[in-house]
């Protein structure tokens, strides 16, 4: 228990982290914020009265920290500001689109498990053998894939020349094919390669050859002893890969016109939408917090040493 | 590998007396000769570079010469990678593009590194009140994913090459830092360094000839294998729209360029596609060629 409140104090700081970047992406655009905000949000020059009104609300004219304590206590309540481009509340807006991002990566988060631990564990039983060579080189052209090629010449492909699937845009269950197989390449190919080193690691240990010897057929062995294992080192690639789901989305969802946050984000910055950039960021920040502090508690849950020791192996490693 | 080799190579790391550097070098070079993917990914890597050096020769058309009357001209022997739509020759401007494309991420990736030692050095050296207040600080740099946190910066610092090559450092430095921190860490209780101060050595002196050579290893296979990354992350941004502006030929932004005519002329975003992965597909095969060789805990397992 000790250990799940010590790492769940470790977000604090995380998070204060983020909140100063978001902080400063408002405060180091150019131009005055109350005026800006005025101007894009009605179109026309405020009058002074106006941005003395909002210099206030925003507490503009107090010292920088106070405005930071200021920001920090409105995001706290989930007021975020409104977005110059929708002139809606950014919470609101955020609302929407995380759905969509979701729903992305968790299926491109299960399709890269799906291609990666059998492919790995393949490589490690037959190592140097040709199918290990095989799911090597694939596995290293897919960690060298730009994705916005890999999605581009998929829609060349699939959508445009093939017309199997539709170009862009969310609509049925075949417009998710290419955006998740493309957001899954990536991660799939990093977690192979993972998988293959680790079980390569403990194909060597005692308990394997003791499994060996007490006559289990190989792959019994490494499903009743060896992934079990894995389990640590491969949650700590699986985060890292999460993270690059996080930054694979912003791409992924631009190329196929996916509604997420992350086409919101870089609609945020093409169209200087400093409020919706800031939520953004906040939104990005959290969410990497999140997977990294309940990987760390997974680590807690499957190996006890790591609670019994105090600190976890982090994230980061 | 012979058990032979393994230890000369452990002694080569416990001894970092000045020595005689031809030895270790030439273990490596020849270590590298004979994993076939290290060979492989130098190929592509010093002739797609070669192939930036000498663009001007090896361009057959002006990269910037417009000429609509031949636009969207599929492959021949004149144009053999086709045209664009303003009926530029795209192979040309994947050789100038090179420049801009592999310069970049060289520049970005030789800061990164040299920031990431000096600091990383400097606080795993000193440690103390100054590693935990670094400390909490690059925390703070690790709180993104390093291509969100370069992509948040570049949208402070506005679009442009020089723009986003900042960001990428800002955002890619930290991680050197923490990882050359920690193996100084690691390091500097050995009796190496002990005996070297036992000798009077300055902490410069030791900093610099006995610390730094031991933990080149690790950061030179890192500094490889990110060199893939740092331009996958470059010519994703420029994707984006938020690198190199149109009119100078970059791989990134070309294919940014060529998405608009997919289905009109898709060799106009195929081929700088398959440069940026030629490129970091290279990268990546000699990053591993690397580690293998400099890593003495894979050297058994590799035969």
């Amino acid at each position: 228990m000790a250990y799940v409140l010590r790492r769940c104090l470790l977000v604090i700081p995380t998070l204060l982290g983020i909140s100063f970047l978001a902080f400063a992406m408002a405060n180091l655009a150019p131009g005055d914020p109350a005026t800006e905000f005025l101007r894009r949000i009605s179109d026309r020059q405020p009058t002074p009265e106006e941005v003395r009104q909002v210099r206030e609300e925003l507490r503009l004219d107090r010292s920088i920290v106070e405005q930071y304590v200021a920001w920090v206590g409105r995001a706290a309540q989930g007021d975020l500001g409104i977005s110059y481009s929708t002139r809606r509340p950014v919470t609101t807006e955020l609302g929407h689109r995380i759905p969509f991002t979701l729903q992305l990566t968790v299926l491109a988060a299960g399709l890269a498990l799906l291609i990666a631990l059998p492919l790995g564990i393949v490589s490690a039983l037959y190592r140097n053998r040709l199918v290990d060579q095989l799911a090597r080189v694939t596995s290293l052209a897919g960690a060298s894939m730009p994705s916005f090629w890999l999605g581009l010449s998929l829609i060349v492909l699939f959508a445009v020349r093939w017309s199997m699937v539709p170009v862009a845009g969310r609509g049925g269950l075949d417009s998710y094919v290419l955006p998740v197989v493309t957001l899954a390449v990536a991660p799939a190919a990093v977690l192979s390669r993972f998988t293959r080193s680790t079980m390569l690691e403990i194909l060597d240990d005692d308990y394997m050859r003791t499994a060996h010897a007490k006559g289990l057929s190989a792959w019994r062995a490494v499903i009743t002893h060896g992934l079990r294992n894995a389990l640590v080192p491969l949650l700590t690639a699986f985060s890292i890969s999460l993270g690059h789901l996080l930054s694979g989305a912003v791409i992924v969802e631009t190329i196929f016109v996916w509604p997420g946050v992350g086409k919101l984000g870089l609609d945020a910055i093409q169209q200087r939408d400093y409020p919706m950039l800031q939520g953004f960021v906040l939104y990005a920040g959290a969410a990497f917090a999140a997977i990294n502090l309940l990987v760390d508690l997974a680590y807690g849950a499957i190996d006890p040493r790591i609670a019994a020791a105090g600190r976890g192996t982090g994230g980061t490693e | 590998m012979t058990a032979a080799d393994t230890v000369s190579a452990g002694t080569a790391i416990a001894i970092p007396t000045a020595g005689d550097p031809t030895h270790p070098r030439g273990r490596i070079i020849r270590g590298l000769l004979h994993d076939r993917t290290a060979v492989v990914g130098f190929v592509l890597v010093s002739v797609l570079t070669l192939a930036a050096v000498f663009a001007p020769l090896l361009s057959p058309h002006d990269p910037d010469a417009v000429d609509v009357a031949r636009k969207f001209l599929a492959p021949s022997r004149e144009f053999p990678l086709g045209t664009d739509h303003l009926g530029r020759d795209v192979l040309s401007r994947l050789l100038f593009g090179a420049r801009l494309s592999i310069g970049s991420t060289c520049v970005a990736v030789v800061f990164i590194t040299a920031v990431g030692i000096g600091v990383g050095m400097l606080i795993g050296w000193f440690g103390g009140a100054l590693d935990t207040v670094f400390g909490r600080f690059l925390d703070m740099f690790l709180a993104l994913p390093t291509f969100l946190l370069a992509l948040a910066v570049t949208a402070l610092l506005g679009p442009g090459l020089r723009n986003v090559m900042v960001a990428i450092v800002l955002a890619w430095w930290p991680i050197y830092a923490r990882i050359v921190r920690s193996a100084v860490l690691s390091e500097r209780s050995k009796p190496y360094v002990e005996s070297a101060r036992a000798v009077g050595s300055s902490s410069a002196r030791i900093i610099r000839r006995h610390l730094l050579p031991n933990i080149l290893g690790p950061v030179i296979v890192l500094t490889t294998l990110d060199l893939g990354i740092v331009m996958l992350a470059i010519s994703g941004l420029s994707f984006l729209g938020l690198g190199v502006s149109p009119p100078a030929a970059e791989w990134g932004s070309m294919l940014s360029e060529g998405r608009t005519y997919l289905s009109v002329a898709p060799n106009m975003m195929f081929f700088p596609g398959a440069a940026i992965f030629l490129m970091v597909l290279g990268f990546n095969l000699l990053g591993d060629g690397l580690r293998d060789v400099l890593d003495p805990r894979t050297r058994g397992r590799r035969r």
